[in-house]
C-alpha cells in the first residue's frame, strides 16, 4: 500500500474509533440509535464493551497506519 | 513459511509469554485472574503485536514501541470499559501503575522471544527459548484450567476466586524443568524432536504425580509440545526472511 493509503486508513480508523471508545454512550444514543449496533451476532447481543473493544481495535489500525507512514517517510 | 504465518506465530509467542508472567506476578501478589480480563488482554496485545510485526516489521525498536503501545491500549480498554467482575471482592489491574508493569513484562517476552530468533551468542539464544517455550506453556496451561472451570460450570467470582498462585505452581515448576531439561538433551544428544518430548514426558508426569489428574497432564503433553511448534515455527520464518 502507498503511504497515502496508509494515511486515510490511519485519519479513518482513528475517528470511528475515537468514537466509540471516548463519545460516552448516550451521545452515541442520541446521534443515531443505529450506531449502538443493539443486535445479536451468533447468539450474543452486543454491548457496550463490545464497541469498546471494537474502538480500541481501530485505534491500534490507526496508530499502525501512522507507525507505517513514519516509516516509510524515513526510508525516503 | 510464508512470512505472514511466521509473524502470526512469533505473535502468539510474545503474547503467551508476556500473559504467562503477568498471570504468575498477579496470582503471586494477590490480584484476580479472570477469564474474560485475560481474554481481552490476549486479544489486545496480541493484535498490537501482530500488526507491528506484520506491517512494520521485527527489531528492537518494533519490540520498544509493542512493549509500550499494547499495554497502554489495554489500560485505555480498562478505563472506558464498564465493570463486570465485583471489584469489592476482586482486586483488578486496572491501575494506571500496572501500564508501567505491563510493559516491562512484554519488554522481557519479546526480546525473550526475538533473542531465540536473532541472538547473537549462544546463551542469549538459550535464554530466550527457555523463557519463551516455557511460559507460553505455562500461559496455556492456565487458559485450560479457567476453560475448564467455565465449562464444569463455575460462575465468574468463583472460578476468580479459585484461581491462585498454588493452583498453577506446579505447572510452572513442571514446564521450566521439561524446557530446561529438553535445552540440555538438545545440546548433548541432538536428536531431533527428542528435546520436546523428553520436556513434554516431564512436564506430563510431574503434573501427573502432584496433581493426579491425568487429563491436565495428557494437556500439559500437547501445550509444552505446541509451545516448542511455535517457537521453531517463527525461528525458521525469521532465519528464512534475514536470508
Amino acid at each position: 500500500m502507498k503511504e497515502r493509503n496508509w494515511l486515510a486508513l490511519g485519519i479513518a480508523a482513528g475517528i470511528i474509533g475515537s468514537f466509540y471508545e471516548f463519545v460516552p454512550r448516550k451521545t452515541i444514543k442520541s446521534v443515531a440509535e443505529f450506531l449502538l449496533f443493539d443486535i445479536d451476532i451468533l447468539g450474543h447481543r452486543i454491548r457496550h464493551n463490545d464497541l469498546i473493544l471494537v474502538g480500541v481495535i481501530l485505534l491500534i489500525v490507526s496508530f499502525v497506519s501512522f507507525y507505517k507512514v513514519y516509516k516509510l517517510r524515513k526510508v525516503k | 513459511m510464508s512470512k505472514f504465518y511466521s509473524n502470526f506465530l512469533f505473535s502468539i509467542a510474545v503474547t503467551a509469554v508476556m500473559n504467562a508472567l503477568d498471570m504468575v506476578y498477579h496470582l503471586a501478589t494477590g490480584w484476580a485472574v479472570h477469564l474474560n480480563y485475560v481474554a481481552i488482554k490476549l486479544t489486545v496485545i496480541f493484535l498490537s503485536v501482530w500488526m507491528i510485526t506484520q506491517f512494520i516489521g521485527i527489531g528492537k525498536e518494533e519490540g520498544v514501541v509493542a512493549s509500550i503501545f499494547g499495554p497502554f491500549m489495554f489500560y485505555i480498554y480498562y478505563v472506558f470499559a464498564g465493570a463486570t467482575l465485583n471489584r469489592e471482592m476482586f482486586k483488578i489491574d486496572e491501575q494506571f501503575w500496572f501500564f508501567f508493569l505491563h510493559a516491562a513484562l512484554m519488554l522481557i517476552a519479546y526480546f525473550a522471544a526475538w533473542s531465540f530468533a536473532k541472538g547473537k551468542t549462544h546463551w542469549a539464544r538459550t535464554t530466550g527459548f527457555i523463557l519463551a517455550a516455557g511460559f507460553a506453556s505455562i500461559a496455556f496451561d492456565a487458559l485450560f484450567i479457567m476453560i475448564r472451570m467455565r465449562l464444569n460450570g463455575l460462575d465468574e467470582e468463583t472460578a476468580a476466586g479459585l484461581m491462585t498462585l498454588s493452583l498453577v505452581s506446579v505447572p510452572v515448576i513442571a514446564y521450566i524443568l521439561g524446557v530446561i531439561a529438553g535445552v540440555l538433551i538438545d545440546r548433548f544428544i541432538k536428536k531431533n524432536y527428542l528435546d520436546r518430548l523428553a520436556a513434554g514426558i516431564i512436564a506430563f508426569a510431574l503434573i501427573y504425580l502432584f496433581s493426579k489428574d491425568l487429563v491436565h497432564a495428557v494437556f500439559a503433553f500437547a501445550f509444552v509440545n505446541i509451545a516448542y511448534y511455535i517457537i521453531h515455527g517463527y525461528k525458521k520464518g525469521i532465519a528464512s526472511k534475514s536470508q
